[in-house]
């Protein structure tokens, strides 16, 4: 199967990741303007849960500086997407 | 065997100047092989370090702070500013994705209370620090490592500093609440004392054979004492670092470096253990061996012995040996360690009455082989019964004892305060004399845990503070309900945060109850935004939020709030009770808990 390793690909694959870790369903539906801390509550555990996750589906190295400053999930998906392609 | 002719650090650093076979190995970029810094090179780095600390003018006794991510940067950085007299305080590094608000809000008052002249940082952490000048008025510049070392030459001459066994080695800033944080002075004696304890015949008998391989924080005193400066006292074969951050997203990743340096010390929290067990894939493990491990220590907070009997099993089949296991207790005031288990002992644990440990009693229950077993393969103990792990025997010269709050020692399988003395205690804390005198009690040192002694071994209980341990991270209570109280719609002073012990996890779970005048309509997103700010300001995940109506929260007859009488309640349902969809499996969970329980059984009896 090929990788869709486009932003609004790797946003698919965030959300579908979240939706089947995160002990309670979010309220409003995931999106890329989902904030990670302030929508979601991730902590440090979860949030690189979900980048583990992230290398593991796009066989990639996401380095830790490289997510140290995103804020939501749209930036997550960006910088996959980059690394991705 | 330890160096007694080199006191400080810096004398035992010196003294490794011809060492060019082993030393640090720096695994900072993955599946690229580590930097390698025999101590020889260090002792080079350092003198530059030192010397361009001159030449901005710090002198003997001066503070600097280090914000470096960078194992490498970060270890001749802080031997550096100690060649030449100046007080490193290590400062922790932005952890989680984009918080940044409470990170500097912290950094600020560390860097004000410690009167930090410079900050040392790397180029990736530097655009982040902008504010900080304005808000430290000692602080006069922040620099970036490269640009420190660069600015004298490799030839530069570092002036010589007299560094005396006396003279304070380093602040370790830990467990003040936010607003008031506390450095921990300690002495260079206290470190060569503590360090010759932990290496020596009744420690981990460090010798030529022995290596480790760390993720541990260098900002904090497991990481730092145990793996930044033990090997300069002692001859081993060397130490590998790998980032916390590393860890936190793949903990396989320490399984490999493991396998690779094949190393025969490694330790970590609890936490820790359970997410190497819990958040590893088999597939993960293609080649993985663990069997180099002769010492797997655990410290730092409460230990599970569920947690580390999971990892055993698992990671059986990879070589692990479960009498690797070293459960140790200590805390930064004590240096960092204080009782260790036997090198070759199993993991053990007592078995005793849950209810008479709530009165302050360590009765061992009956043997029971079938129970026991089967507490084991399921992961929890049974009802009415509490495993308590052994931390073993305090060091030789090292003095512990259980007493009542005023300092009447309590005979052995009696639950009391946790009391220490010696040579490796704190000279006190930084530039807080009041804090100083509340931290002793008649020339002891008040730990604030709770445990009993049987058969001369340690068994930590919990904490007579209020203090929440998540991770490893510790959090007072103070500040979670102050950030909940911003919460508009959240009645102000009206919180309470506590946690409560979980088993199953093998952590805390951090339960905030607030009062609100709103309608039940309202509460599920008024606990989303609570939720939200105390992460926001603290990068702290609560687990559960309780809304209640105005009067609910139990208070003193002086109006304070009653934070383990509201964990009580919490744990009975009578808080809260069927307004919550989500709590009756934890309620069920924590049926089994404990801790709190036993805490306020204390407090009543004091």
């Amino acid at each position: 199967m090929d990788t869709d390793k486009s932003r609004e690909g790797v946003l698919a694959v965030i959300i579908q990741h979240l939706e089947e870790t995160l002990d309670e369903t979010p309220e409003a539906p995931l999106t890329a303007d989902t904030r990670i801390a302030e929508d979601l509550a991730l902590d440090s555990l979860q949030s690189f849960e979900m980048i583990a996750a992230l290398e593991d589906h796009y066989h990639i190295t996401i380095t830790v500086d490289t997510v140290q400053h995103v804020k939501s999930l749209g930036d997550v998906a960006e910088v996959v997407s980059d690394l991705a392609r | 065997m330890l160096d007694r002719k080199h006191p400080t650090l810096v004398a035992s650093l010196e003294a490794r100047a011809g060492v060019t076979k082993h030393g640090y190995h720096h695994y900072t970029r993955e599946g690229q092989p580590p930097e390698f810094v025999a101590y020889g090179e260090l002792l080079l780095r350092a003198r530059r370090v030192a010397a361009a600390l001159q030449e901005r003018g710090l002198r003997k006794g001066d503070r600097v702070g280090l914000i470096l991510p960078d194992s490498a940067q970060f270890v001749d950085a802080i031997y550096g500013a100690m060649m030449a007299g100046v007080i490193p305080v290590p400062v922790y590094p932005p952890l989680s994705l984009g918080q940044l608000d409470a990170y500097l809000d912290n950094t600020t008052h560390i860097l004000r209370r410690a009167g930090c002249k410079l900050v040392v940082t790397d180029a990736r952490v530097r655009p982040i620090l902008g504010t900080l000048m304005s808000d430290a008025p000692e602080l006069r510049e922040i620099v970036v490592h490269t640009k420190l070392v660069a600015s004298v030459t490799e030839r530069a001459e570092m002036r010589p500093v007299d560094v005396r066994p006396d003279d304070i080695a380093f602040l370790q800033f830990t467990s003040g609440s936010t607003s008031r944080p506390k450095g921990v002075m300690l002495t260079h004696g206290n470190l060569a004392a503590n360090i010759q304890a932990i290496g020596g015949p009744s420690g981990l008998r460090i010798n030529f054979e022995s290596s480790a391989v760390s993720w541990l924080p260098l900002y904090h005193d497991m990481g730092l004492i145990g793996f930044v400066f033990t090997p300069i006292y002692y001859p081993t074969r060397g130490i590998e670092f790998l980032s916390p951050l590393m860890f936190l997203k793949r903990p396989s990743v320490w399984l490999r470096r493991i396998t690779e340096f094949r190393p025969t010390i490694v330790f970590a929290p609890n936490f820790a253990w359970g997410l190497a067990t819990k958040r590893v894939k088999d597939h993960e493990l293609e080649g993985v061996d663990l069997s180099s491990l002769l010492v797997a220590g655990c410290g730092a907070e409460p230990i599970q012995f569920h947690t580390l009997n999971g990892f055993a099993k698992r990671y059986a089949a990879y070589g692990f040996k479960r009498t690797a296991f070293l459960p140790c207790y200590g805390m930064a005031e004590h240096s960092l360690a204080i009782t260790f288990v036997g090198l070759e002992d199993d993991l053990k644990a007592d078995r005793v009455d849950a209810e008479a440990l709530a009165d302050g009693e360590a009765r061992p229950v009956l043997e029971d082989p079938t129970a026991a077993a089967a507490e084991e393969r399921d992961g929890i103990d049974g009802k009415g019964v509490i495993r308590v792990v052994s931390c073993g025997t305090p060091f030789p010269e090292h003095e512990l004892k259980i007493a009542e709050a005023d300092g009447t020692p309590l005979p052995e399988r009696r639950v009391g305060h946790i009391m220490l003395r010696g040579p490796s205690i704190m000279r006190g804390y930084y530039d807080d004399p009041a804090a100083t005198a509340k931290a002793f009690k008649d020339g002891w040192l008040e730990t604030g845990d709770l445990g009993y002694v049987a058969g001369g071994e340690l068994y930590v209980c919990g904490r007579t503070k209020d203090l929440i341990i998540v991770n490893g991270r510790n959090f007072h209570p103070q500040d979670i309900e102050w950030q909940a109280s911003q919460v508009e719609g959240v009645r102000t002073g009206n919180v309470i945060a506590f946690s409560l012990d979980d088993p199953e996890a093998g952590r805390e779970r951090v339960i905030v109850a607030a009062e609100t005048k709103l309608a039940e309509d309202k509460h599920a997103a008024l606990r989303g935004q609570v939720k939200a700010r105390v992460l926001e300001a603290l990068a702290l995940r609560v687990d559960e939020i309780v809304m209640l109506p105005p009067g609910s929260l139990p208070k003193t007859s002086s109006g304070k709030l009653q934070r383990s009488k509201a964990g009580e309640m919490f744990r009975g349902a009578g808080l809260g009770k069927g307004g919550q969809t989500g709590s009756l499996g934890l309620l069920k969970q924590l049926a089994s808990s404990r801790w709190n329980f036993i805490k306020s059984s204390l407090r009543k009896r004091s």
